[in-house]
């Protein structure tokens, strides 16, 4: 049952690195506007030419 | 396609099965402006579907169908030419590097993912800018150009041909502190929910298994591991909450988060003894949970409160710069705030007279309706003081400036009064969640207080079990998030039916008005509300179309009604059509030559009717009649002031002369005042309110500005976001005024709403109560019993909100 500290030590590293993304993400100013994105998906990429 | 039968004889103009504009969605008068098989009303919806075809940008109308606005109305060739002065650029970009530059504009037409879409893409279409940041629900815009290959000016000048014009005002010239989003609730939230989740996982171990039996050490862990995931939780996620307590206890008054803060620093404090002492598990779990749901619940407070702006003065209202002739009699531009006594102003047809001046020339027509609420406009002769706010409405003039724009005397009445919407705020505390919140606390010490008493004659040891689960227990998380799920509901669902509430505190006030004061120029009227007669002789068929024919192509407000009346379209040709703005127009139809236009428009004797406007109708050089203009009420107003009744007093307060007073006097009985000046109107207000009831004002304009103040409830009516509207605690769509009084019903029965899904929920803190109060709560039943009485709400809140929707009728 030793096994359960190293599981629990390296599960507790990978959420707090979700955690320091979280932080991130709102510092990045990605949450302020929460209706643009859902609607972006939809818009259209028409191939063109670089210019 | 539809096709248009000829059957129009009995049928009035607007009802008939019309073409859309494929652009902005609105009537074609014809079927002229046809192009790549689809219609368009005006040569600028044209014009713009060709701008996008062009650029590959069709994308825009399969988002939203008609996603355009009506563009029939084109902008002078130098409206925009203030932004060639580099003072204005000053003001206006604010961030350089290199070539390039900033700049940010408040859009408010922005309303679609549509206009994402084509602003984000507007590097296309505007060659020179370079990238584009919509920001939707601020209804902001940042673009990035290059200062070489364009201007500050070709950008506005494009968004603006486009129909994206930005709402360039003072407000930007004075640096204002732009408030950052509120973002610190978010990261306590974030923290909270990660150190819950992991908290409840650390402790099923403990709830479920027997491996405290086996390995005793991997229980320790978990416990500790709880402990040092419950810190951040306590020391920072919580601090809202006992810094507000605290404030609160400073200021001797018990306000709703003492108990909350009490609940979690006796948990906290409970399960750190439990752990290092009495060898216990803690309650970690109900405390995270506790903190998560309460900040879940502030963080949708906060996300409930609109953009929209809700604050204003003067400096949101006037234009950032203006036309000045310098020593040289060359006209240049000027910040608004520069304005000295003594310049002379070019004022333009359709723009605001931004100070106190005398007409220096030119033919000069002032709209008042917005400031005083005259619905007719008054003719300045040279020499005339015209005051600040008022709009031209005939062609260009020159003025001398008297007063500064701030010190002009009717913007001061606008800045007066701002301490008062302080006192207002203040009266909220006495609304009845936190009336309840706090009776809570002390129910809570009660208890407790009793139930230590009776621990204490009968076993010690259980006292501080008792104690402690009775305060963990006993919080009124039920009782807040039940308030802060129904009003956030509430807010959406006014919203969606075009009424804006400052903050949720409103929703109370607005069920509890017992008295609404209407204005009347543009708050029960509106432009779209007029009708046409005509009088002064039969006109026959033919007569009728060829007059419909040279109204056609006029911009003014009249065009409508009167092609109402005529019920004809106007199928012939309009040669050499000329528009006098504010006067009259004329045109060549069939080798007529029509005439139709005011008084003044003919140097006639400018006779004031009692009953509107008159439009005098001539046909080669002889009169034919006149057109009267009634104001009407807007349309299921009537009808909807008839249910008010029934429940609220009502009463009309007007700065208009008292026009068509046998009609309104049908409504209002004697409930009438008319020409009232602002102050006027805020004296009557007074005394209305001096009886105890809660008044509420419905007004538009500037001369509502201090009554809507003043009032219980102010109910700001706008009818285009772009127009601007004064302060108020509400502001609500023109075309929603007719379900006004259900509006109202739906804010009264949501107090219901709360009282009932508050009781439901206290079933849960009864139910632990039964448990804390013996001593023999265990952290699982408090874990269980906190997520599951806030899902409870949460689906109660919604149902029964949405139910009170369906029952008002109201949109979902």
């Amino acid at each position: 049952m030793s096994v359960m500290l190293i599981l629990l030590g390296a599960s507790l590293v990978v959420s707090l690195i979700f955690l320091a993304a979280f932080i991130w993400s709102v510092k990045d100013g990605q949450y302020d506007d929460d209706f643009s994105p859902a609607h972006q998906i939809f818009f259209d990429e028409k191939p063109k030419s670089k210019i | 396609m539809s096709t248009t039968s000829a059957k129009t004889e009995s049928i009035p103009f607007a009802i008939n099965k019309k073409l859309q504009c494929y652009h902005c969605g609105e009537d074609c008068p014809g079927r002229d402006l046809y192009f790549d098989e689809k219609y368009f009303c005006c040569n600028g919806c044209l014009s713009v579907y060709q701008l996008l075809n062009n650029a590959g940008l069709c994308n825009y109308y399969q988002l939203n169908a008609n996603a355009g606005a009506t563009l029939r109305t084109t902008a002078r060739d130098d409206k925009y030419a203030f932004l060639d002065s580099p003072d204005v650029h000053n003001q206006l970009i604010h961030f350089r590097e290199g070539n390039q530059a900033h700049v940010t504009f408040y859009i408010p037409i922005i309303h679609c993912s549509s206009c994402i879409y084509l602003l984000e893409n507007f590097h296309k279409i505007c060659n020179g800018a370079i990238r584009t940041d919509v920001q939707f629900l601020k209804k902001e815009v940042r673009i990035v150009f290059d200062e070489e290959k364009t201007s500050l000016r070709q950008i506005v000048e494009t968004l603006d041909k486009i129909g994206y014009e930005p709402y360039i005002t003072l407000n930007q010239a004075i640096k204002k502190k732009k408030t950052k989003p509120g973002r610190d609730l978010i990261f306590r939230l974030g923290v909270a929910g990660f150190c819950f989740g992991n908290i409840m996982l650390f402790s099923i171990p403990e709830y479920f298994s027997d491996a405290a039996a086996r390995e005793p050490y991997l229980q320790s862990v978990f416990r500790y591991l709880n402990v040092i995931f419950s810190i951040p939780v306590f020391f920072y996620s919580a601090m809202p909450f006992f810094k507000s307590a605290f404030k609160g206890l400073r200021q001797r008054h018990l306000n709703v988060d003492l108990p909350v803060a009490i609940a979690i620093g006796a948990t906290f404090i409970r399960s750190l003894s439990d752990v290092f002492i009495s060898n216990g598990s803690g309650f970690f779990d109900a405390m995270s949970g506790i903190v998560f749901f309460m900040l879940a619940g502030r963080v949708l407070q906060e996300r409930t409160q609109r953009y929209l702006f809700f604050d204003r003065d003067y400096t949101d209202y006037f234009p950032m710069a203006v036309k000045v002739l310098n020593k040289y009699n060359q006209p240049e531009t000027k910040i608004l705030t520069d304005l000295k006594t003594d310049d002379h102003l070019l004022i333009h047809n359709s723009e605001l007279v931004p100070a106190d001046s005398l007409l220096i020339k030119g033919k000069c027509l002032i709209d008042y309706s917005f400031v005083t609420g005259e619905s007719l406009p008054v003719e300045k002769k040279p020499g005339d003081l015209i005051y600040a706010g008022g709009r031209q409405l005939a062609g260009l003039i020159e003025l001398r400036v008297v007063k500064e724009t701030s010190a002009s005397k009717l913007m001061q009445m606008w800045s007066r009064n701002l301490e008062d919407s302080h006192e207002k705020k203040a009266g909220n505390e006495s609304s009845f969640v936190h009336l309840l919140a706090r009776n809570f606390t002390l129910i809570v010490f009660g208890i407790a207080i009793i139930s230590g008493a009776y621990w204490y004659m009968h076993e010690a040891s259980r006292i501080w079990p008792a104690i402690t689960a009775i305060l963990i227990i006993a919080c009124p998380c039920g009782l807040l998030l039940t308030a802060t799920f129904t009003n956030g509901h509430v807010l959406r669902i006014l919203s969606k039916n075009g009424l804006f509430l400052r903050n949720a505190n409103i929703i109370e006030r607005f069920g509890n008005i017992r008295h609404i004061v209407f204005d009347k120029t543009g708050t029960l009227t509106s432009p779209s509300s007029m009708h046409a007669r005509f009088r002064g002789g039969v006109l026959d068929d033919e007569e009728k179309e060829l007059i419909a024919s040279a109204i056609r192509p006029s911009l003014h407000s009249f065009r409508q009604p009167a092609l109402n009346y005529l019920q004809k379209n106007g199928k012939y040709e309009a040669h050499q059509f000329k528009e006098y703005a504010g006067l009259g127009i004329e045109a060549t139809v069939k080798n007529n030559h029509y005439q139709i236009g005011t008084a003044t428009f003919f140097n006639l004797e400018h006779a004031r009717n009692e009953e509107g406007t008159l439009l005098y109708v001539y046909k080669n050089d002889q009169p034919l009649g006149y057109f009267l203009l009634v104001q009407g009420l807007r349309p299921g107003v009537e009808e909807m002031l008839f249910r008010l009744g029934k429940k609220i007093n009502f009463c009309l307060f007007s700065g208009d002369e008292a026009y068509q007073s046998a009609y309104f006097k049908k409504i209002f009985g004697n409930n009438m005042l008319f020409k009232l000046s602002p102050a006027e109107k805020l004296t009557q207000m007074e005394r209305l309110q001096s009886s105890g009831d809660f008044v509420a004002m419905a007004g538009d304009g500037l001369n509502d500005a201090g009554a809507l103040k003043k009032s219980d409830v102010g109910i700001c009516i706008s009818d285009d976001i772009k127009r601007f509207t004064p302060a108020g605690d509400a502001i609500l769509d023109g075309q929603k005024l007719s379900i006004l009084d259900r509006l109202i019903g739906f804010c009264s029965n949501s107090k219901n709403t709360i009282r009932a899904c508050f009781f439901f929920s206290i079933t849960y803190n009864i139910t632990g109560l039964y448990f804390a109060v013996q001593g023999i709560l265990s952290p699982l039943i408090a874990a269980v019993l906190m997520p599951l009485s806030t899902l409870t709400i949460v689906i109660t809140t919604y149902l029964v909100t949405k139910y009170q929707a369906r029952k008002q009728r109201l949109a979902l």
